[in-house]
């Protein structure tokens, strides 16, 4: 083996965003400024590092539950923590009326299929060096891509 | 054989596998994919030491 590397998910790419979006049913609405949620924050949350009470429910894009206009919505956010990238801020109260059902606890489903299609697409210069590509799902429900030569 | 195993856990953690590739060549492989996914933690392990295989040393050298 040569090495091995653990990555902490970062929001970079706005185009594999919203292709995930569009498998899962949401709606990635570029340069929408406000998002929807309880409208107050209650305090029993951390608000992210470089955001105020303020902030919330301002972003620079959203994401939408697709036929369910009472869900509430992702907020799509520029970092203010020095990182490049986006944050994503969502209200889970009630499991954000349909929210959660749609992108999972956590955001955790909305995120692993963003990072399913990032490392497809970043894995293209592999497949151009005659990697071939096989992806599977195990039953811990992890994606699994890989990669030989 | 080179291998390349991407693991993303239901979390949409990932962990980044590099099997069969010595040398510097290793990070080379997957060092546009691990910035484009994130924050990365790397750890190398004993063939990133080893020398790169004659075969692309000589394509070094000659191209």
């Amino acid at each position: 083996m040569s090495h091995v590397t653990l990555i902490d998910l970062e929001v970079h790419d706005l185009s594999a965003l919203r292709a995930t979006c569009d498998e899962l049913g949401l709606e990635l609405c570029e340069g929408q400024k406000t998002f929807k949620w309880f409208g107050r924050h209650m305090g029993d949350y951390a608000i992210p590092e470089g955001f105020t009470k303020a902030d919330m429910g301002k972003c620079d894009h959203v994401i939408k539950v697709k036929g369910n206009p009472n869900a509430y919505e992702i907020g799509v956010v520029k970092r203010r923590d020095g990182k490049p990238g986006y944050i994503l801020m969502w209200d889970f109260w009630q499991g954000g009326y349909g929210l959660q059902a749609a992108v999972g606890k956590g955001c955790h489903k909305l995120c692993q299929q963003y990072a399913a299609k990032v490392t497809a697409k970043q894995a293209q210069a592999l497949i151009a060096k005659g990697f071939s590509q096989h992806k599977s799902v195990n039953a811990q429900g992890e994606i699994i891509l890989r990669y030989t030569k | 054989m080179q291998e390349v195993i991407i693991t993303i856990n239901p979390e949409g953690k990932v962990k980044v596998a590099v099997n069969g590739v010595k040398g510097k060549a290793c990070r080379d492989l997957t060092a546009v994919l691990e910035k484009a996914l994130g924050q990365a933690h790397t750890k190398l392990t004993s063939d990133y030491s080893l020398p790169p295989d004659k075969a692309h040393l000589t394509n070094k050298s000659g191209g």
